[in-house]
């Protein structure tokens, strides 16, 4: 097992730094540098300034030898300073983090939670009224755009309702409830829209394992369905559906990016659209590569889920 | 138990069929059979022929869309046919149980043997968990399994496919159960493993006094296996007797030709006498006898009226114009 | 046919071994692990006669078969099929020694490809080597003449040039193994390695399989590698029988011999598990007991030894090299003086 960690660890490392060039490429591709963007601010400065400032900061070298220049700097720990808020990256950065594993965290496990017993519901009665219904809801689900869902959200339950605010987040230290209030819509927004695919991969996936012959085995011996289907048949269901959920989360991710938007929540959607869109490179730039990171650290989960509920697969431990 | 020779199966004019798009097909057709107490009935037929299905049937684990259609299946004097689930849940793996022919797939991967075999013991007997686990290493040790406390923790994918067999027939004969149903039990193994298989069988019968349905498309097996044996053809029964009357005389002439075409290692022939043709499906079987359309002896009466079974001694019944006539 | 034809080789194979490279879990994660599949095959045939492979699931049959069918590179060792040696030879070398060399699989259906016609499937070895044949069989290699080849080969096979039309889903399990059988015979084959041909199908039409594969062993003068694991089938079909244990060829002789006086204790309790049709509702007993052992560690000095009643120090040391009985019977075991009357077992069961 902790060679399978370090192994993975190892293999997630270099996904990242392959990763940070890719951005760090991407970014300064895009047009405009900070020098001028210092020239739209500062009317005074000449061409012959913008070139001896560009020499300064080494924005004249090859993309490749910026990189490494960064790098170096950002692996001593120096990630570099936001210009948009003026402090440190990493200031700017761990609250939004904080605050996007919340949303998605608690949006995700509620989508998982619900889909697990529809989906599974759903596929003992194939065919059935009930898995009509599931179905129905599910593509509705999945065909909802989160940001429409978001907007009628904030006019049902904040505007005309007036139970939950419209946006933002509770103040540091704010009641327990307080904190709830403002989390409600978000994370309805992201459940709603993630659960219908959730509880169709769970279905499909228990419907295949229904027809397996282990799971005649188990009525044979006398189980009722409830325990073929609990017991027997659902953790060799949810082999495949992790797989499936560790891909879904880098998704959810990119959807949290406009949910985060639209309710003003101040996670790191918001602060990557902010960056990108205020050219605030560094912050953008980490930014990014946290959010690849938080993706990569959801798949190693997901492998380790996987091994633990599939005795098949061997992690490092001895097996005959 | 109940004393040798009397009936604990009784199945009379058993039809099974499946619903699709509102329509019925019937693929088993009027089957009766007896299988007496300490007893191994085979099931002996080709593929497609209904022997699944039968077995099933017994169990009322027939896949969706299949149906009892009409007939009576006796254990004991109790009908079985419209039992509710509840009470059918308590003879499965009770009273009857069942091994299949794919020993790879019919275990589950994610448990250990040892609660697999555990498992029926918890439901049928009120066992605790580590009673059950307890007698599950004894039933492994019966089974000829080495070391069976160290392998009742193994998961399913770390055994061979003569070692999963021999699990199944532990889950199987947990609970002591008055009828094994054995679905080609030895089809997927080699015939070294399945000669031990076998051996186990005979072993296992002898100790529990178990009455055993054995399926097989194999009369090589069946003869090792059998007291009594009944040949299905396209979903009918066609002859039954004692496995002297089957395999050494005959009656049918379905049954002569398929125990002449088979390859035998103790007989030398230069040409396998073929049966020309192939068994119909459900849907293409003809009127009249199924088998008139690839039999030898067919007259027009075979190809317009179903035959009925005739008795030909006490223990043989065949099902053919042809015989006991004529 | 003349009758030097007998005697002329067909395959020759010196040393033949095949080893996969596999991936097994250890301690320190999945390692790297050589399985030798087949080892040191020694192995003649001769054009006209049926060898029959027997063996144990997992014992290299198919492996064998399909480097002796340029399937597979031997990983070392020599190979040379009618007459040209195809070691080391590149992927478009062999090429031209293809057409000698056909195979048959196991299951019908998954060879064939379901979206081409028969027709489309038996025409088209013709066209991808359309070289092939001498002059005649290349000014037949038009549509019309690939046409008239398909037709004249389903007709040997027993089906009808009707059935030229159709798709492999439109047949029963015989019929699509008719099929391939047809296919392989398009290039005019003087080999054919038939791996677990009938093992799929039906009793009954097993034994039609059977007697075609036999005519058309006459008719087209062929010479057959026959796979399976079933003795019967191949008590019946087979001129010589090979048997395998744990990637070797353990006992190799003609057909009566093996039957009759087999030397390698694996091959006598292969023949010992055999049932035979006749009502004897008994134990078998003395049957060979354990599972074999696996590839990647096999057992030193003769892979039988742990589950052989007969070991000897010299067993569990020396590998046995092959020892011959007769003329036409080998047998890689140090007891192979050792005798059991195999075939009064079955005479024993018949009274
Ligand atoms: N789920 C199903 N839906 C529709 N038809 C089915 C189904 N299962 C089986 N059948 C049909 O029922 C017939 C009998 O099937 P069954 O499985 O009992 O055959 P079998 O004698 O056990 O054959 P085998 O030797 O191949 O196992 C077959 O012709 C098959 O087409
Ligand atoms: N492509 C491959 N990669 C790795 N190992 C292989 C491969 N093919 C075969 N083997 C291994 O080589 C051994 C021989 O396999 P092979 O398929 O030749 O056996 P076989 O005698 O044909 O068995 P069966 O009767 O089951 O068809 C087995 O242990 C198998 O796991
Ligand atoms: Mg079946
Ligand atoms: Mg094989």
């Amino acid at each position: 097992m902790r060679w399978f960690l370090f192994t993975r660890v190892t293999q997630s490392l270099i996904v990242l730094m392959i990763m940070s060039f890719v951005i760090y490429a991407l970014i300064g591709l895009m047009p405009g540098d900070p020098i001028d963007l210092m020239i739209s601010a500062n009317p005074n400065m000449t061409a012959a300034d913008a070139v001896a400032l560009r020499e300064l900061f080494g924005l004249d070298l090859p993309i490749y030898k910026r990189y490494l220049n960064w790098l170096g700097t950002a692996l001593g720990g120096d990630l570099g300073y936001s210009r948009l808020f003026g402090q440190p990256v990493l200031d700017v950065l761990f609250p939004a983090m904080k605050n996007t594993v919340v949303l998605m965290g608690t949006a995700f496990i509620l989508s998982v939670c619900i889909a697990i017993p529809v989906g599974t519901f759903a596929a003992s009665k194939p065919r059935s009224p009930i898995d009509y219904g599931v179905n129905l809801f599910a593509f509705a689900g999945i065909s909802i755009p989160s940001f429409w869902l978001a907007l009628m959200l904030i006019i049902i339950f904040s505007v005309f309702l007036g139970w939950f605010p419209a946006g933002g987040i509770a103040t540091e230290g704010a009641p327990f409830l307080e904190q709830i209030k403002y989390m409600v819509l978000p994370v309805a927004t992201i459940t709603i829209v993630s659960i219908g695919g959730h509880s169709r991969y769970v279905r499909s996936s228990m419907l295949e394992v229904l027809r397996q012959d282990y799971i005649r085995t188990a009525r044979a011996k006398g189980a009722d369905n409830n325990r073929v289907i609990w017991k027997h048949a659902l953790r060799n269901a949810m082999i495949p559906v992790v797989t499936i959920l560790a891909l879904d989360f880098g998704f959810l991710f990119s959807g949290a990016l406009i949910t985060e938007t639209i309710y003003s929540w101040p996670g790191m959607g918001k602060l990557i659209f902010d960056s990108v869109m205020g050219n605030d490179f560094n912050l953008a730039l980490v930014a990014l590569l946290f959010a690849t990171a938080l993706t990569l650290t959801g798949n190693l989960l997901a492998d380790i889920c996987y091994a633990w509920l599939d005795p098949r697969i061997v992690i490092g431990g001895d097996s005959t | 138990m109940s004393d040798k020779n009397l009936p604990v199966l009784e199945v009379e004019n058993l039809s099974i069929g499946f619903e699709s798009d509102n329509q019925l097909v019937s693929v088993v057709e009027d089957i009766s059979f007896t299988l007496n107490s300490g007893e191994t009935l085979a099931l002996v037929g080709e593929s497609g022929c209904g022997k699944s299905l039968t077995a099933l049937a017994m169990l009322q684990l027939l896949p969706a869309f299949g149906k009892i259609l009409s007939g009576s299946i006796k254990l004991h004097g109790k009908e079985l046919v419209g039992m509710s689930d509840r009470s059918m849940q308590a003879i499965r793996g009770n009273n009857i149980s069942m091994i299949f022919q794919e020993p790879m797939s019919a275990l589950n991967p994610v448990f250990t043997i040892g609660q697999q075999v555990a498992e029926p013991l918890i439901l049928h007997k009120n066992m605790s968990k580590a009673a059950a686990f307890k007698r599950a290493i004894e039933m492994l040790e019966a089974v000829g399994i080495p070391d069976p406390i160290s392998r009742a923790n193994n998961y399913p994918h770390q055994l061979s496919g003569g070692m999963r067999q021999r699990v199944m027939i532990a889950i199987a004969l947990a609970c002591e159960p008055d009828i094994l149903i054995a679905d080609e039990p030895t089809t997927a193994l080699d015939v070294t493993i399945q000669a031990q298989i076998l051996d186990l069988m005979h072993d296992l019968q002898e100790k529990f006094g178990t009455s055993i349905l054995f399926i097989s498309h194999d009369f090589g097996v069946v003869s090792r296996m059998a007291d009594e044996i009944a040949v299905m053809y396209a979903g009918r029964v066609i002859e039954e007797g004692s496995a002297q009357d089957i395999l050494v005389e005959p009656q049918h002439p379905y049954t002569t030709a398929l125990l002449n075409t088979t390859p035998r290692i103790d007989v030398s022939v230069d040409r396998l006498p073929a049966i020309p043709g192939r068994v119909p499906t459900p849907a293409e079987r003809p009127e009249g006898c199924f088998f008139a359309p690839r039999c030898k002896l067919a007259s027009s009466l075979c190809s317009t009226e179903q035959p009925l079974p005739t008795k030909l001694s006490r223990s043989h019944s065949a099902a053919c114009h042809e015989v006991g006539n004529g | 046919m003349d009758n030097n034809h007998l005697s002329k080789t067909i395959v020759e194979a010196k040393n033949l071994t095949k080893t996969f490279a596999i991936k097994v879990a250890t301690e320190k994660g999945w390692e790297k692990k050589a399985v030798a599949a087949v080892t040191d095959v020694n192995l003649t045939i001769h054009a006209g006669e049926t060898l029959a492979l027997v063996g144990e699931s997992g014992c290299g049959k198919t492996t064998l078969g399909r480097m002796l069918a340029l399937f597979y590179q031997p990983s070392s060792g020599q190979l040379s099929i009618h007459g040209n040696s195809v070691t080391g030879l590149k992927n478009r070398q062999l090429k031209p020694l293809r057409q000698h060399v056909q195979m048959i699989f196991q299951d019908p259906m998954s060879s064939l490809n379901p979206r081409h016609t028969v027709e489309g499937i038996l025409t088209e070895p013709m066209k991808i080597f359309p070289e092939l044949g001498g002059a005649e069989a290349k000014r037949q290699n038009t549509p019309a003449g690939r046409f008239e080849k398909a037709a004249k080969l389903m007709d040997a096979v027993g089906l009808s040039k009707a059935d030229l039309a159709k798709y492999p889903h439109e047949f029963s399990g015989g019929q699509r193994q008719r099929i391939t059988i047809a296919r392989a015979l398009v290039l005019n084959p003087a080999f054919i390695v038939a791996d677990e041909p009938v093992s799929a199908l039906d009793v009954s039409v097993q034994s039609q399989i059977l007697n075609l594969m036999k005519d058309l062993r006459e008719e087209f003068n062929l010479t057959y590698l026959f796979i399976s694991h079933d003795l019967a089938v191949v008590h019946h079909l087979a001129d010589r029988i090979a048997v395998m244990y744990l990637g070797r060829i353990v006992e190799i002789a003609d057909r009566n011999s093996l039957f009759a006086d087999a030397r390698h204790p694996y091959t006598q309790s292969l023949l010992r598990s055999v049932p035979t049709v006749t009502p004897n509702k008994s134990k078998i007993g003395q049957i060979l007991q354990g599972d074999p052992p696996s590839p990647i560690n096999p057992p030193n000095g003769c892979a039988f030894h742990p589950r052989c009643d007969r070991a000897t120090d010299i067993c569990r040391e020396q590998l046995p090299d092959m020892q011959k009985v007769s003329d036409t019977h080998f047998a890689a075991c140090h007891h192979h003086e050792h005798r059991v009357n195999t075939d009064s077992l079955h005479t024993m069961a018949d009274t």
